[in-house]
């Protein structure tokens, strides 16, 4: 399965999305790659500057000329490919979603994430027309997905209701489990590891609530891919 | 006693189980290519929606704007990296030549080729 990271505003938790499934994937049996398109390579860093012995596999060297190349290579090796995107317009990021079975549209309650995800989705729905016209039962599916929300318990900003109001009524899919702001999410990043990699590190915070989050939002992932309607 | 003793029992349907997320990626397969679409058509739908070309390596093939002087380093053929070590004397003597002509090193080397034949 193919999963893109995408939402053109910066800093909404594509990279962090990515890490948290495909680490999460990864460590339960799955086979997972993970391209990473942002030009800042956070997830090749992660991989290659850290001790992690997490089994993904990542691909960094990808441009707009070879994408389709890259993922025609290594697709077949892997259950689940995910390519985090760089937070911009490009078209290496129009190309990507053309690929996608599904597309991940992190968003934070904020109105400029709102309007850069649909951007996201408009083109989304485009490239699934495009790819129709030659294969009519293809489709790409989307789903939102609301990031950096306070944790289960935890006041709810106005904003981020009035956004899910939104979404709902506009009748925009999105993943019932939304990734809370955790401190363990930041602290993969900054340790380098993986969630189960940091049990015992106090810098993690609520490690047992994060991969509680974590194993959700991937189940959640898996039923969507196990459905079956994609080609 | 319960005024509705003599109703017969409803339960509400057990929902089952879920199953745990271990068991279902058993049931994943590895991913499949597919075809895709044409770059051009992709690509003009993403111009339509105000996305753009980042791809530095492509920008540069293009024509060069008029009255604006060539790009250093438009690649006219396939460049290679070099990186040779040398001798302080060799190096000074290779800079002081490609500083005096106004030349680029690639160019200099050029010149001595050049002068060879």
């Amino acid at each position: 399965m193919i999963i893109v990271v995408s939402n053109p505003k910066g800093g909404s938790g594509k990279s962090t999305t990515t890490l948290v499934l495909a680490t999460h994937l990864a460590h339960l049996g799955a086979t997972v790659c993970v391209i990473d398109a942002d030009p800042n390579r956070p997830i090749q860093d992660w991989k290659l500057k850290g001790k992690s012995t997490s089994s993904i596999t990542v691909i960094a060297d990808v441009n707009e000329t070879n994408f389709f190349d890259v993922l025609d290579a290594h697709s077949p090796h892997f259950q689940f490919v995910f390519v985090d995107l760089e937070g911009t317009a490009s078209f290496l990021v129009s190309r990507a979603i053309s690929s996608a079975n599904l597309v991940i549209v992190p968003v934070q309650a904020s109105a400029i994430d709102v309007r850069q995800a649909s951007k996201a989705i408009r083109i989304v729905q485009d490239e699934e027309k495009a790819v129709r016209r030659f294969d009519s039962t293809r489709s790409i599916r989307f789903r939102v997905l609301m990031t950096r929300t306070p944790a289960p318990g935890a006041p709810v900003s106005l904003s981020q209701k009035e956004l899910e109001r939104d979404l709902d009524q506009a009748g925009i899919p999105r993943f019932k489990t939304s990734l809370a702001e955790r401190q363990a999410f930041k602290a993969m990043f900054n340790l380098r590891l993986t969630l189960k990699e940091l049990e015992g590190d106090r810098r993690a915070g609520n490690l047992a609530a994060a991969y509680e989050n974590a194993d959700a939002l991937a189940t959640e992932l898996v039923t969507l891919s196990t459905e079956g309607t994609n080609r | 006693m319960s005024n509705f003793l003599d109703l017969d029992v409803v339960r509400a349907e057990e929902a089952p189980a879920p199953k745990p997320l271990r068991d279902l990626l058993a049931s994943v397969p590895a991913s499949a290519p597919r075809p895709h679409l044409s770059p051009q058509i992709s690509d003009q739908l993403a111009t339509q929606h105000g996305f753009a070309s980042r791809d530095h390596s492509d920008r540069f093939l293009g024509a060069t704007p008029v009255g604006r002087r060539h790009a250093r380093g438009l690649p006219v053929e396939e460049t290679k990296q070099l990186s040779i070590r040398m001798p302080l004397s060799l190096y000074t003597e290779f800079l002081a030549y490609a500083d005096d002509r106004k030349l680029t090193y690639s160019d200099a080397i050029r010149a001595l080729l050049n002068q060879r034949k």
